[in-house]
């Protein structure tokens, strides 16, 4: 695989991580006392999390292997992309309205990663 | 509303948080006793930014590792280094506070604010290693902090 699809494989799959986390995190719920315990055990026992974290370390890896061979300054503006496809994702498994100003934000926040990637 | 109360009572009476005193309606039921996630945010983007500092400047007092080493010794290599430890200590840190602000709010919201991420990079490399920004950089730095306030902006018209 060439590292240029490993850079683009590792943001896609930074992305999918945060959604398995925010999933995970949804189901926990927590009541009354003894939270921090609470928190701890649903957690451990969510297999979303443990998807997260498998997707976050593949990711990692991915990313370290490909920077071997691909500038920095190329790299970065591609993590920009990660922010419009969890939004996508976002309003797709989470009912999350993404509304045109947030859409604009986002453009304006790739934009100058794009700026600060080529400096 | 009545769960929303009762938990908000034992929290502020068991929990004494300085932000448990928020409102907890725009933040979930049951996850009063967190910090805000602003402030949660913000603590995981510090934390995760220095654990970076650190693994770097751990790997960078190493001696790199011995050609054909095997990725257990390599590990064990890198894993001597005490930055690099306290490094991934704080980065994981960092992540918890990630998952407190991540339970709270919007995914669509929350992920591409991690751009501040790059904000803080530049400003502790300015900072710690001398690193000059150039024109350029910090065009790119006032857009990405442009692009955050529109982007919470877009949050406070919208009713959760």
């Amino acid at each position: 695989m060439s590292p240029k699809f490993l850079i683009l494989l590792s943001v896609l799959l930074s992305g999918v991580a945060q959604v398995c986390l925010k999933q995970g995190l949804n189901r926990v719920r927590v009541r009354g006392r003894g939270q921090w315990r609470r928190i701890c055990a649903s957690l451990v026992s969510e297999g979303f999390v443990w998807l997260w974290g498998l997707c976050f370390v593949v990711a990692t890896s991915l990313w370290l292997i490909g920077l071997q061979s691909v500038d920095l300054s190329y790299a970065y503006p591609l993590v920009s992309l990660g922010y419009v496809l969890v939004s996508v994702l976002a309003m797709i498994f989470f009912k999350e309205k993404v509304h045109r100003e947030r859409w604009l934000a986002i453009l304006v926040i790739c934009a100058g990663v794009v700026l600060i990637a080529g400096s | 509303m009545e769960i929303d109360d009762q938990v908000t009572e034992t929290v502020s009476t068991r929990l004494p948080y300085a932000f448990s005193s928020v409102s907890t309606r725009s933040r979930g039921v049951g996850f009063a006793f967190l910090p805000h996630w602003k402030i949660a945010f913000v603590a995981a983007a510090v934390m995760v930014v220095c654990g970076h500092l650190l693994i770097k400047a751990g790997l960078s007092a190493i001696a790199p590792s011995v050609a054909g080493a095997s990725i257990g010794e390599r590990l064990a290599h890198i894993g001597s280094q005490q930055f690099v430890l306290l490094g991934l200590g704080i980065y994981g840190l960092g992540t918890l506070c990630w998952m407190a602000a991540l339970a709270q709010t919007e995914l669509s919201l929350l992920y591409p604010l991690t751009s501040m991420n790059y904000i803080l990079i530049a400003f502790f490399s300015a900072l710690l290693f001398h690193e000059s920004i150039s024109p350029r950089r910090a065009t790119g730095i006032a857009v990405v902090a442009l692009g955050m306030v529109l982007l919470t902006r877009s949050q406070r018209t919208k009713a959760i």
